[in-house]
């Protein structure tokens, strides 16, 4: 399965990619979704991301439009090709 | 030649009556609300209220288009409807200098439009606006990016739903540092929504949809919320 990882807003601009496609033959967690993405793009992204063991607060992480905050956070459990949205809101006016 | 001449015919028979008939609210008089406001005040609704209770300051005249350098030090409610008035003076234009919070007590308005700097005073809004079913056109700026989405009381989650954030950690990560065209852009958007609200076209909204927008790499992209 392909799974496509848009990166947005300020994150872009941190981590120098926009955009990252992982293929994995099996399951995987958002967590290894992530350390798969660092690994391709050849710069560890997760402390970016992740505090603590914890989505870093104020980052939005969707798969599908589904916030994984309400599903199994990091633990969520990726299935099918899908498209995986990070953020942080823009807070600015 | 008729003030709105160059628009109204945009419309559908009746729809530039109900952009006439409108009460918008703009809470910021900053970069987006000055945009919005002066969109807003040139199309020509019924009453328009002002919320912003700071003063105008050098550094705000990069993007903040109604105001120059004789206005520094006034209060920007008052001095927007000021200059709104001189745009179009067939619009009532209230300026309200208080902070939103949550004592507030809203004017009876159809339609709102979140031009504010910060996600805490947002939220409240969000609070104040859903259980009234009024309608927030959210927009939100940091660096070269933006997003906006529309919350509709009963089509659309709230502001707070769609970012479960913690206020404060958002409001820390935005900077001062703002690339004034993606001010403009956006606010324009966002009046481009609540012009769609206004006139009825509310399927062709932003509705549990984000708009997040790259001024740096010229992307636009619609995100959907579940």
């Amino acid at each position: 399965m392909e799974i496509r990882v848009k990166l947005f807003a300020t994150l872009r601009l941190n981590l120098k990619v926009s955009q990252v496609d992982i293929n994995s033959n099996a399951p995987i967690s958002v967590l290894t979704l992530l350390n798969l993405v660092s690994e391709k793009v050849g710069s560890d992204i997760i402390p970016e991301l992740i505090d603590n063991g914890e989505i870093m607060v104020g980052t939005i992480i969707l798969i599908d439009g589904f916030n994984v905050l309400h599903l199994n956070k990091l633990n969520t459990i990726i299935e099918k090709e899908c498209v995986v949205s990070v953020f942080p809101p823009n807070g600015g006016g | 030649m008729e003030r709105y001449t160059r628009h109204k015919n945009l419309f559908a028979e009746g729809k530039m009556e109900q952009i006439q008939k409108a009460r918008v609210m703009v809470v910021g008089a900053g970069g987006l609300g000055c945009t919005v406001l002066q969109l807003i005040a040139r199309l020509g609704v019924d009453t328009l209220h002002v919320y912003d209770c700071a003063d105008v300051d050098l550094p705000d005249l990069n993007r903040q288009i109604l105001y120059d350098e004789f206005d520094i030090g006034e209060k920007k409610a008052i001095c927007a409807a000021r200059k709104l008035r001189c745009i179009n003076p067939n619009i009532q234009v209230v300026a309200h200098t208080d902070k939103v919070d949550e004592s507030t007590l809203l004017p009876d308005v159809d339609l709102v439009f979140d031009c504010l700097d910060n996600f805490q005073t947002r939220f409240i809004l969000d609070r104040l606006l859903y259980p009234l079913h009024i309608p927030m056109i959210h927009g939100g700026v940091n660096k070269f990016f933006a997003q906006v989405t529309s919350i509709v009381p009963g089509q659309s989650k709230t502001l707070a739903e769609l970012f479960p954030v913690d206020a404060t950690s958002i409001d820390k990560q935005t900077t001062k540092d703002i690339f004034p065209p993606v001010v403009t852009i956006t606010a324009s958007i966002q009046v481009s929504e609540g012009v769609k609200y206004l006139t009825g076209q509310h399927s062709d909204m932003l509705i549990n949809k984000v708009l997040m927008i790259d001024t740096f790499a010229n992307s636009f992209e619609i995100i959907d919320f579940n």
